[in-house]
C-alpha cells in the first residue's frame, strides 16, 4: 500500500511538473548587436644606447641591455661621473607610461665588493624633459631595494608631437663616491650594473 | 468473493445502460464553427545609435557597431559605450521583458573574458543592470532590462557601457575578443 502511495504521489508531481514547463514556454524573440570587437593594444617603452646623447637610435628590442658606456676607474670619495639614455612611448595603446627603474645585478669581482660599495656609491637620475624631476642622490642599495619612479606622475606621453615623433625624455644618470667614504672602498669594483627600466600606464 | 465482486459490477453496468436508454430521447444539436486558432507571433527589435547623438540604425533583428576603429589598441581601465533601442513589433497582444545575455564568439586570450565589463543602464545612469564580466553574462544573466514593452511600445536608449579592468595588465595585450550581445524578449502574462 505504502509503495502505490509514494507512485502516485510522484505521478502527481511528475504531471505538476510538467505542466508547470508549459506556462513558461511563452512566445520570445531575440535581436542581436553582433560581432562587437574588443582588441587590446600594447604599452612600449623603448630606451636608446647611442653614446653621442641624440634622441635617436632607439633599441626596439625591449629585452637588450643599454650600454651606458658609463665606467668610473679609480673610484676615489667626491668622484662623479655622468651618462645619458632617452625614452620614448610608442604604445600601441593611447596611455602614458611612467618609467621606474630598479637596479637588478651587478656584479662583484672581489667577492664582497657590493656589500662595501652599496651604501658608498650613489646614483642620481633627473629627467631633463619633466622639470628636472629627481629623487636626488640615492644609494645603490636603495636603487636596488625597489622600483623607483624617474618621471613626474604624467610619466611620458604617447602623443606625438607636431612633426609626427615619438615624445621621448631625456635622462642624466650621475654617479657619485660618498665624501666620507674611507679606504674600505680601496681596490673595490662593480660590473655588469644593471638596471631594469618599465614604464607603467598612468591611470 | 470474486464472485461477489463481479455481481455487483453486473449491477452496475445495467443501471448505466438504463440510464443510458432514459437520455435517448429526443434531442438536436447546434455547432459553432469551424473555429480558427491563428497564433500570432512576438517580435522584437533593434536600433543602435553607436554616436549617441540620437541617430539611430532603422529598426532591425541585428545590428553592428559601426566603428571598427574606435575599439582596438585598448588598454586597461578605457570604457566607452553606445545606445541601443528596443520595440515590440509582436502580432499578438504581449508584453516583452528583454533578458540581456552574450555569447563570446571568438578570443585569444582567455583572461578577457574576465577583464572586459558591461553594464546597461538608463541614459541618466538609473536602473543599472549592475557591471558584470563578460563570462558572468554569458553563463549566469538573470537580470533584466527596466522597463517591459507591451505591443507596439519602444524604449530607449539604455546605455551599453563596455569597460576593462584596471587591475588586468601585460596578459591581456594584443589580445582581442568578439561577441554577440543578445536581447532575448520573452512574452509575460
Amino acid at each position: 500500500m505504502t509503495k502505490k502511495i509514494i507512485i502516485s504521489l510522484s505521478m502527481i508531481a511528475l504531471t505538476i511538473a510538467g505542466v508547470t514547463s508549459a506556462t513558461i514556454a511563452y512566445f520570445n524573440d531575440t535581436v542581436t548587436v553582433t560581432g562587437v570587437t574588443i582588441a587590446m593594444g600594447t604599452a612600449d617603452l623603448e630606451s636608446n644606447h647611442t653614446t653621442d646623447n641624440t634622441d635617436s637610435g632607439y633599441d626596439t628590442n625591449s629585452t637588450d641591455l643599454i650600454d651606458l658606456n658609463l665606467t668610473i676607474p679609480g673610484l676615489y670619495p667626491d668622484f662623479e661621473a655622468s651618462g645619458n639614455i632617452w625614452l620614448r612611448n610608442i604604445s600601441g595603446s593611447p596611455i602614458d607610461l611612467r618609467p621606474y627603474t630598479r637596479l637588478t645585478a651587478a656584479t662583484s669581482l672581489n667577492g664582497d665588493d657590493w656589500s662595501l660599495l652599496k651604501d658608498q656609491i650613489e646614483i642620481k637620475i633627473t629627467d631633463l624633459n619633466d622639470g628636472n624631476y629627481s629623487l636626488g642622490w640615492q644609494t645603490l642599495e636603495w636603487w636596488n631595494s625597489e622600483l623607483r619612479p624617474i618621471s613626474n606622475t604624467t610619466g611620458i606621453t604617447v602623443e606625438a608631437s607636431s612633426d609626427g615623433v615619438a615624445n621621448s625624455h631625456n635622462y642624466t644618470i650621475e654617479a657619485r663616491v660618498k665624501s666620507d667614504a674611507g679606504n674600505d672602498i680601496q681596490g673595490k669594483s662593480l660590473t655588469g650594473v644593471t638596471w631594469e627600466i618599465i614604464g607603467e600606464q598612468v591611470q | 468473493m470474486k464472485k461477489i465482486l463481479l455481481s455487483i459490477f453486473a449491477i452496475t453496468t445495467i443501471i448505466s445502460l438504463v440510464a443510458g436508454a432514459v437520455y435517448a430521447a429526443f434531442s438536436d444539436k447546434a455547432t459553432s464553427g469551424p473555429n480558427t486558432f491563428a497564433t500570432g507571433n512576438a517580435d522584437l527589435k533593434i536600433a543602435i545609435d553607436t554616436d549617441k547623438d540620437g541617430q539611430k540604425s532603422a529598426w532591425d533583428d541585428s545590428t553592428t557597431p559601426a566603428f571598427p576603429e574606435r575599439w582596438t589598441n585598448l588598454y586597461p581601465g578605457w570604457e566607452d559605450s553606445y545606445w541601443i533601442y528596443l520595440k515590440n513589433e509582436s502580432s499578438s497582444p504581449i508584453t516583452l521583458k528583454i533578458l540581456p545575455t552574450v555569447d563570446i564568439t571568438s578570443y585569444d586570450i582567455a583572461d578577457l573574458w574576465d577583464d572586459v565589463f558591461m553594464e546597461i543602464t538608463w541614459s541618466d545612469g538609473s536602473h543599472s543592470t549592475g557591471k558584470y564580466s563578460l563570462r558572468v553574462w554569458r553563463e549566469n544573466s538573470s537580470t533584466y532590462l527596466e522597463p517591459t514593452l507591451a505591443k507596439d511600445a519602444e524604449a530607449g536608449p539604455w546605455v551599453v557601457n563596455f569597460s576593462i579592468s584596471e587591475n588586468a595588465g601585460n596578459e591581456i595585450k594584443d589580445g582581442s575578443i568578439i561577441f554577440d550581445l543578445i536581447f532575448d524578449g520573452i512574452q509575460i502574462i
